[in-house]
């Protein structure tokens, strides 16, 4: 969906039809989806936490003023969301065995695909190191884990990340630097608990 | 430059972002530092992996707008053109309000204190505002948002070393209007904090009183009379729902007949204890406190310092008030009408 069409639903709701807001969720519940399956590290979590962002941008979407697009708006409310997350939600990942299906029966999962010409033992390899990757991220704390999936998985920019998380350029600085160290030596830890030397 | 000063710098040059002197420097680190060189390499591993992680999308499930919708049409109805309808179950105010409540317990008000870019809280019906700890909302409408923060305190009088630059900050509750902590030219030195284990206990005490205000008045005197300054979180008093939430830190010992005396203000409906170990998050925080004043030393814009000021001053605030009630008692009175 973009920018205009957005806008156009916007004014719609606005106005008193709700079927805009239907078509909004429509359009975007897939990117939430996505976002909110980064951030949590599970399907059932990401499916609490997609239908609250949605939620609360109905409450708000009223007074959205149109500065930022919609869809990084309902971003910032995800991550805004997920970093004040009740506790005793489930926050560690779901590592997915590549044993899988695709087709989770809740949802579909597009895995990257291997290459035609690929070692099946280096997808392996590589795929066990992913597994262990999110481990390490799940056990981060959640600003850490917030601006980490922002930045490196994401690709948002330093100045798109201080305005998601309402905070200045120096503290998404500072805090990427720290939330990359911790993963290190979490991933680190995990790889060595798991008989694997970590930077091969 | 050391290892540690070039770690801190790590992030910036596998962004491309480390200004060139900078680079310059931590390119000369590492031509003499195979650790440092190393961990570059691992910290380069690990974004490229997680980069990978972010090419996975996942589907909605079916049926997970329905559901949506579903929800939205529980909500209460005020719709863009004003009308209002009936809540629906559980009045979502009272919800909202527990839900700031429990927040308010363990984490203090930036828990609740919407920032600048943040999308509206629950609780306010008005439109989100930058509401720094230590202005009030303006415009703030039938739900009347008030973060007051606790007086700060000064840097432990145990702490060495410490040379502050003459600062001057605004106590809070002087009366006066409330300015955000002005930062004298001079390099800015941060406030030591010992490092100690820091466990907040808490107790939220939920009342049905006939008279809210009448309520609040007594509910003051009590605090007055154990020396505990009450806070308006939040008070909500127009239409059918009327409540407000007062927030007391007392002496530990004292907690427990402060809470049985506040008790015998209305009929019970709700009590829930806490005790949240925030010695973690507090040691995180000072890192990133004195993180953030070592970098506003450094070469910045006018509008990054502005930033960092403000991200300065609401960590300090944070820390000073979880500093002051580590070993206290928070108690949350929440008072609601029949």
């Amino acid at each position: 969906m973009n920018n205009t069409d957005s806008r156009g639903l916007v004014e719609r709701f606005r106005r008193g039809d709700w079927t805009a807001f239907e078509e909004i969720v429509a359009g975007y519940q897939d990117r939430v989806f996505t976002q909110c399956y980064h951030l949590t590290g599970n399907y059932a979590d990401a499916q609490d936490l997609a239908q609250e962002v949605f939620v609360r941008a109905f409450r708000g979407l009223a007074s959205f003023r149109g500065d930022a697009e919609l869809g990084t708006w309902l971003h910032r409310i995800a991550v805004n969301l997920f970093l004040n997350w009740r506790k005793g939600r489930r926050t560690a990942a779901t590592v997915v065995s590549i044993d899988e299906t695709r087709d989770t029966g809740e949802g579909v999962l597009q895995w990257q695909l291997a290459g035609d010409c690929e070692d099946p033992t280096e997808v392996m390899d590589r795929e066990q190191r992913r597994q262990l990757v999110r481990e390490a991220i799940a056990r981060l704390p959640r600003d850490f884990r917030a601006v980490l999936i922002l930045r490196d998985m994401e690709g948002h920019s330093y100045e798109d990340i201080a305005q998601i998380l309402g905070c200045s350029l120096g503290t998404v600085k500072s805090r990427l630097n720290r939330a990359r160290k911790a993963l290190r030596d979490t991933y680190a830890e995990l790889s060595s608990q798991a008989g694997l030397a970590p930077w091969e | 430059m050391d290892c540690r000063q070039a770690r801190q710098l790590y992030s910036l040059w596998l962004d491309g972002v480390l200004p060139s002197r900078e680079a310059a420097a931590l390119h000369s680190h590492l031509s003499g530092c195979g650790a440092c060189l190393r961990e570059l390499e691992d910290w380069e591993t690990l974004r490229l992996l997680v980069q990978e992680l972010g090419v996975t999308t996942v589907s909605a499930p079916p049926g997970f707008a329905a559901a949506v919708m579903e929800r939205v049409r529980c909500l209460p109805v005020v719709t863009p053109g004003g009308a209002r309808g009936r809540l629906a179950g559980v009045p979502w105010r009272q919800a909202a309000a527990g839900l700031a409540a429990a927040a308010l317990l363990a984490l203090g008000w930036n828990a609740v204190t919407p920032g600048p870019s943040q999308p509206p809280l629950e609780l306010a019906e008005h439109r989100a505002q930058e509401v720094s700890p230590s202005k009030a909302p303006a415009g703030a409408s039938e739900t009347e948002d008030i973060a007051s923060p606790t007086s700060p305190a000064t840097a432990d009088p145990g702490a060495a070393g410490t040379d502050s630059a003459p600062r001057t900050t605004t106590p809070a509750n002087s009366g006066t209007a409330p300015t955000a902590v002005k930062v004298a030219e001079a390099p800015l030195s941060p406030v030591a904090f010992l490092s100690k284990e820091r466990i907040i206990r808490s107790t939220m005490l939920r009342l049905e009183v006939d008279n809210l205000s009448r309520a609040q008045a007594e509910a003051e005197n009590l605090g007055s009379r154990f020396g505990a300054e009450a806070e308006v979180a939040v008070r909500q008093e127009q239409g059918e729902q009327g409540y407000v939430i007062l927030r007391f830190v007392v002496d530990e010992d004292d907690a427990a007949t402060f809470i049985q005396s506040a008790a015998g203000q209305g009929r019970e409906l709700d009590r829930q204890e806490d005790a949240v170990d925030v010695t973690g998050r507090f040691a995180a925080a000072v890192e990133q406190y004195e993180q953030l004043v070592a970098q506003l030393n450094g070469p910045l814009s006018l509008q990054e310092k502005e930033g960092m000021r403000r991200d300065i001053a609401a960590l300090e605030q944070q820390l000073t008030q979880w500093d002051s009630e580590a070993g206290r008692h928070v108690v949350i009175l929440w008072l609601q009408r029949p």
